[in-house]
C-alpha cells in the first residue's frame, strides 16, 4: 500500500511538472531600470525600459523598449505596464530606480515602502534623484552598445568607488529605518549626450531636503567612509592641483554627557600629487608640507560647512546620532533631535601627501 | 477484472519443496556415474594395466598433463591395490580418499579425478587435476592509474589471492571461502587481516554472506546488491575494485574484502561515501596536489549533478540570478528554442545518456568513432536546428564530461542518474525543488550504511580524525591512525613520534 502510494505520488510528479505555468526567461519582460515622475493630478507617470534581445546571430546590439504609463501607486504602475506589454513583466532584475527631483522633494516614502516590501527586489540595485524628468533621462538611450539602465547602474557603480559615497537600496534603507541617521541618494543629471552624476541629495525621512554639488562630494564621502580612491582639486598659489587620494580613514569619537554631547572627526588621508596645472615649481618636501596645510585648511572649512547645513536642514546623513546611540545606553532619540542643531562637533584633518610622482 | 492479478498470486502462494533439485539426484556413486554419463565430457573407463581400477572425470575440466604424466604412468608403472598405496605413489599433491558423495560430487564437478577400486566400492580416490583456463593479469582498465602499480584482479579467484597475498606476506591474513549460489556454487572469499579488522565487521560479512539465498552469482556486484544494507539504494554500499594494491591498502586500515570467483572486482567494506571520490592516484601524488584534485573532483560531481537543474530553475523561475552580462547570451540563444527549458534540458540529457550506452555497448574502435560524431555532429546540429541553446550544450557536455572523473565506475553510474530527479523538481518548484531533492538525498545518505557503519561518515557522524583523508589528504606522517570508522583493533597505523622524528646525518 505505502509503495503504491510513493509510486502514484512519483508518476504524478513527473506528470504534472508539465501542468506547472511558468515563463522560460526569453519569454518574459525583464524591467532592468525603471523611473517615476510627478504625473498630472497627483499621480505618478512611470516609465520603464524592458531590453530586447536580438536572435542568435546580433546579440551584441541590444535595442529597448519603452514604456509609459500613468498610475496612481507604484504598484498600479506596474498594473498598468502589463496592460501594455506583450509579455509577461519580471522585476526581479531591476538595477536602477530613477525618481524626479520634484517628486522627490514631495516624498518618496510610499514607494520606499513598496520596494522595502518586495522580496523579488535585489537589495544591491541603485536608487538615485534626477534633475528634471525621469523618464526623459531613461528615453534617451544613450549608446547602441548598451542598454540605458546598464549605463546609469554602471555610472553609479563606478562612482561609488570613487568620489561618490556608497548608496544602494540596502544603505538607503538602512539609514532610512535607522534612529539618528537620515538617507541620501546619488543625484543625476541628464546632458546632450549622456548622463552625468552632478551631486548628492539628502532626505529628510522620505522628502528631498537639501542637496550638495559634486565638488563637494569628496569631502562629504570622506567624513562618511573609508575608502582608497577619488580625486579632489584645489586652487593652489596661482595655479591648481589635484589630489589623488590613496587612503583615507575617518573615526569618529564622542565625548560629554547625552545632554551636552561633543563630537569629534578625525580625518587621516594619505594622497599623492600628481597634476600641478600652473605652478611652475619642481615638487619637494617644503612644498608638499604647504599643500598639505592648504588641503587640510580646505578641507576643515568645507566638511564645517556642510555640517553647518545638515544642522541647518536638521539632517544627519553622517549617521552621528546612530554613532551616539550605540555609545551611551542612556541615548534619547528626542532629546538627542533637540540638540543637534547646537551639537559641537570638531572636524580633524591630517593630511600626508606621500609622493607626487616622478620628475626630473 | 484483475484476473491476471489474483491468477499470479494463486501462483506464487504454492510452495514448491526447495530442495526438490538435490534429492532428485543419485544418493550413490554408481547412480551419480550414471547421471553424470548422460554428458559427453565425462569419462569413465577401468583399467586394466598393472592397477586395476576405474578412473572417471570430466575431461573438459581436468588438466590432461596431471592424468597423463603423474596419474595414469604412476598406475601403469606399479602395482597398488588400495587406495592409501595410490594416494602414497601418486604424486600429486592433497590427494584424498573419502566416502562422503557431497564431497565426491563437488570434487568431481570442479575437475578433479576420481579412482575407484573393486574392493573399496564406497570409498573413492580424489586426485585435483583442475585445469584453469585465466586470463592474463593485465593492466587495470576501469580504474587506470598513470603512476603506480599496473596490476589488475582477473576472473581467478586464486591468482586474486595471490596478487593480495604477494603484498602482503602475513600470516594474520585470512581467508575464509565459502560456496554461494544454489546452481552456481561459486567460491567466495572473505580476506581480512587477523588483530586489525574488527570481528564484528567480518562476522557481518560472514553472516550475510552464509545467509545469501540465490541461485547464481556470475559477478560480485550480485553480492553488493544482496548483502547491502538498503538495496533500494542508488549507491553502492561496497566499494569494488579492481586494483589489488587498493584492496592491500583497505585490507591494512581494517576494511573486510570479499573476492568473488569469476569476478575481476573485489569488494572492499565497510566503506564511505568520500572513498568513493578517492583515487588510487591521489596516495601516488605529493598530498597537497591530491588533495587538489580531489576537490577538484568534489566539484566536479557537484557539478555534473547540479549544473542542468540550475539551469532550468533559474532559467524557469528566478530571472534575477543570471548575471546581467550573461543575460544577453542566455537570452538570445535561447529566443530560437520552442521548448521551455525543461524539455531542451531532458532532450539533451537523453542524448548524452544514448551516446554512453552505445558507446558502452559498441566495440572499442567503434565506440570511439560514436562518442565525436555523437559528441560533435549531435550536438551542433541540435544546436542549429533550434532544439537546444548553445549555452546548454556547453552545460550538458560539461556535466557528463564531469560525471566521468570519478575514480569508481559504479558511482559514476549513480550520479548519471540521480540529477534526473533534481531537474523535476527544479521544473516543479525552482530553486526550492533542488533544496528538496538535495534534503532528500542527505537525509538518505546519513541513513545508509556499509555493512552496519555509517556510511556517510566523516561528515555525521562528523569524526573529524577521519577528515584526514577524506576530502583532503594529509601527508603519510600525518596519518598515523586507522580510520575511526572501522573500529579496528589496532588503531596504530605506526608510531607518530617515530615518523616525525628528525633524522639528520650528523645526529
Amino acid at each position: 500500500m505505502r509503495n503504491k502510494c510513493l509510486f502514484i505520488f512519483m508518476i504524478s510528479l513527473v506528470l504534472l511538472s508539465g501542468c506547472m505555468p511558468n515563463q522560460s526567461v526569453e519569454e518574459v519582460a525583464i524591467i532592468q531600470i525603471a523611473g517615476y515622475d510627478l504625473g498630472e493630478d497627483e499621480r505618478i507617470r512611470g516609465t520603464v525600459s524592458i531590453p530586447q534581445y536580438g536572435k542568435s546571430e546580433d546579440k551584441a546590439s541590444a535595442t529597448e523598449l519603452y514604456l509609459t504609463v500613468d498610475a496612481d501607486s507604484v504598484k498600479d504602475v506596474e498594473k498598468e505596464i502589463k496592460k501594455q506589454s506583450s509579455s509577461p513583466i519580471s522585476t526581479g532584475k531591476l538595477a536602477v530606480s530613477l525618481y524626479s527631483r520634484e517628486m522627490a522633494e514631495k516624498g518618496l516614502s510610499s514607494i520606499i515602502d513598496v520596494l522595502s516590501r518586495d522580496p523579488r527586489l535585489s537589495r544591491n540595485m541603485y536608487l538615485a534623484v534626477v534633475e528634471g524628468e525621469a523618464g526623459e533621462l531613461i528615453k534617451s538611450g544613450y549608446t547602441q552598445e548598451e542598454t540605458t539602465s546598464k549605463n546609469v547602474q554602471g555610472l553609479i557603480e563606478t562612482n561609488n568607488h570613487h568620489n561618490f559615497p556608497t548608496s544602494s537600496l540596502h544603505d538607503f534603507l538602512y539609514a532610512y529605518y535607522g534612529q539618528g541617521m537620515n538617507p541620501f541618494l546619488p543625484l543625476l543629471k541628464k546632458q546632450e549626450t549622456f548622463v552625468e552624476l552632478s551631486g548628492i541629495a539628502f532626505f529628510k525621512k522620505g522628502k528631498m531636503v537639501s542637496m550638495i554639488p559634486d565638488s563637494k562630494v569628496f569631502t562629504f564621502k570622506m567624513l562618511k567612509e573609508n575608502f582608497s580612491a577619488g580625486m579632489q582639486d584645489l586652487p593652489f598659489r596661482e595655479g591648481s592641483i589635484m589630489m589623488d587620494n590613496i587612503g583615507s580613514q575617518v573615526n569618529y569619537k564622542m565625548k560629554g554627557t547625552m545632554d551636552n554631547p561633543s563630537f569629534e572627526i578625525n580625518i587621516s588621508i594619505k594622497a599623492e600629487v600628481n597634476e600641478m596645472l600652473g605652478l611652475d615649481v619642481t615638487p619637494n618636501p617644503q612644498l608638499a608640507n604647504e599643500m598639505e596645510k592648504a588641503f587640510v585648511d580646505y578641507f576643515k572649512k568645507e566638511a564645517n560647512e556642510l555640517i553647518k547645513m545638515f544642522k541647518e536642514k536638521e539632517i544627519d546623513p553622517l549617521g552621528l546620532g546612530s554613532f551616539a546611540k550605540t555609545r551611551r545606553r542612556d541615548f534619547d532619540l528626542t532629546k538627542w533631535e533637540e540638540h543637534y542643531p547646537e551639537l559641537d562637533i570638531d572636524v580633524k584633518v591630517d593630511m600626508e601627501i606621500t609622493e607626487y610622482g616622478i620628475f626630473s | 477484472m484483475w484476473k491476471w492479478k489474483r491468477k499470479g498470486k494463486q501462483k506464487s502462494s504454492k510452495q514448491q519443496p526447495s530442495n526438490q533439485q538435490s534429492t532428485k539426484q543419485s544418493d550413490t556413486i554408481p547412480k551419480f556415474i550414471q547421471v553424470m554419463s548422460n554428458s559427453e565430457d565425462f569419462v569413465t573407463y577401468t583399467l586394466s594395466g598393472r592397477t586395476k581400477c576405474t578412473i572417471s572425470y570430466i575431461k573438459t575440466m581436468c588438466d590432461s598433463k596431471i592424468l597423463n604424466r603423474s596419474v595414469l604412468t604412476t598406475l601403469n608403472d606399479n602395482h597398488l591395490h588400495t587406495l592409501h598405496d595410490m594416494q602414497e605413489k601418486i604424486p600429486v599433491e592433497d590427494i584424498q580418499i573419502t566416502k562422503d558423495l557431497d564431497v565426491i560430487k563437488e570434487k568431481v564437478m570442479v575437475g578433479y579425478i576420481m579412482l575407484q577400486v573393486r574392493d573399496a566400492k564406497e570409498e573413492v580416490l580424489l586426485i585435483p587435476a583442475v585445469s584453469l583456463e585465466a586470463r592474463e593479469v593485465s593492466v587495470p582498465e576501469v580504474e587506470f592509474s598513470v603512476v603506480g602499480p599496473k596490476e589488475a584482479f582477473v576472473e581467478t579467484l586464486n591468482t586474486n589471492i595471490n596478487l593480495i597475498r604477494k603484498r602482503l606476506p602475513l600470516p594474520q591474513l585470512n581467508i575464509k571461502e565459502m560456496n554461494i549460489g544454489k546452481v552456481t556454487k561459486t567460491r567466495v572469499a572473505i580476506v581480512y587481516i587477523d588483530g586489525i579488522a574488527n570481528q564484528d565487521n567480518v562476522d557481518t560479512v560472514t553472516q550475510r554472506l552464509e545467509d545469501i539465498e540465490i541461485d547464481q552469482v556470475t559477478d560480485s556486484s550480485f553480492i553488493t546488491q544482496v548483502i547491502a544494507d538498503n538495496s533500494n539504494s542508488p549507491f553502492p554500499q561496497l566499494l569494488d575494485t579492481e586494483r589489488p594494491d587498493r584492496v592491500t591498502s583497505n585490507l591494512i586500515e581494517g576494511k573486510v574484502a570479499i573476492l568473488v570467483d569469476g569476478s575481476p572486482h573485489a569488494l572492499t567494506c565497510p566503506t564511505t561515501v568520500v572513498e568513493f571520490f578517492g583515487a588510487s592516484d591521489d596516495y601516488f601524488l605529493p598530498w597537497h596536489l591530491a588533495t587538489a584534485f580531489r576537490l577538484i573532483r568534489l566539484f566536479a560531481v557537484i557539478f555534473s549533478v547540479l549544473s542542468t537543474p540550475l539551469y532550468v530553475a533559474v532559467l524557469t523561475y528566478h530571472h534575477e540570478m543570471i548575471p546581467a552580462e550573461l543575460m544577453a547570451t542566455i537570452v538570445s540563444s535561447r529566443s530560437d528554442i520552442p521548448f521551455p527549458p525543461i524539455l531542451e534540458v531532458i532532450v539533451l540529457e537523453l542524448t548524452i545518456e544514448l551516446l554512453r550506452e552505445a558507446g558502452a555497448r559498441l566495440p572499442t574502435k567503434i565506440g570511439q568513432t560514436i562518442g565525436i560524431v555523437g559528441g560533435i555532429v549531435i550536438g551542433t546540429a541540435a544546436v542549429d536546428a533550434g532544439l537546444t541553446s548553445n549555452v546548454l550544450l556547453i552545460i550538458v557536455a560539461l556535466s557528463a564530461l564531469a560525471s566521468f572523473t570519478t575514480p569508481v565506475y559504479q558511482i559514476g553510474n549513480t550520479i548519471r542518474l540521480i540529477r534526473f530527479p533534481f531537474i523535476i523538481g527544479a521544473q516543479l518548484w525552482g530553486l526550492i525543488g533542488i533544496s528538496m531533492c538535495m534534503v532528500f538525498y542527505i537525509g538518505h545518505l546519513i541513513k545508509l550504511q556499509s555493512i552496519g557503519r555509517p556510511f556517510f561518515e566523516p561528515l555525521y557522524p562528523l569524526r573529524l580524525k577521519d577528515l584526514k583523508d577524506s576530502f583532503i589528504r594529509l601527508p603519510f606522517n600525518k596519518q598515523t591512525e586507522r580510520p575511526v570508522l572501522m573500529r579496528t583493533g589496532d588503531p596504530q597505523r605506526m608510531n607518530s613520534s617515530r615518523v616525525n622524528a628528525k633524522r639528520d646525518i650528523d645526529e
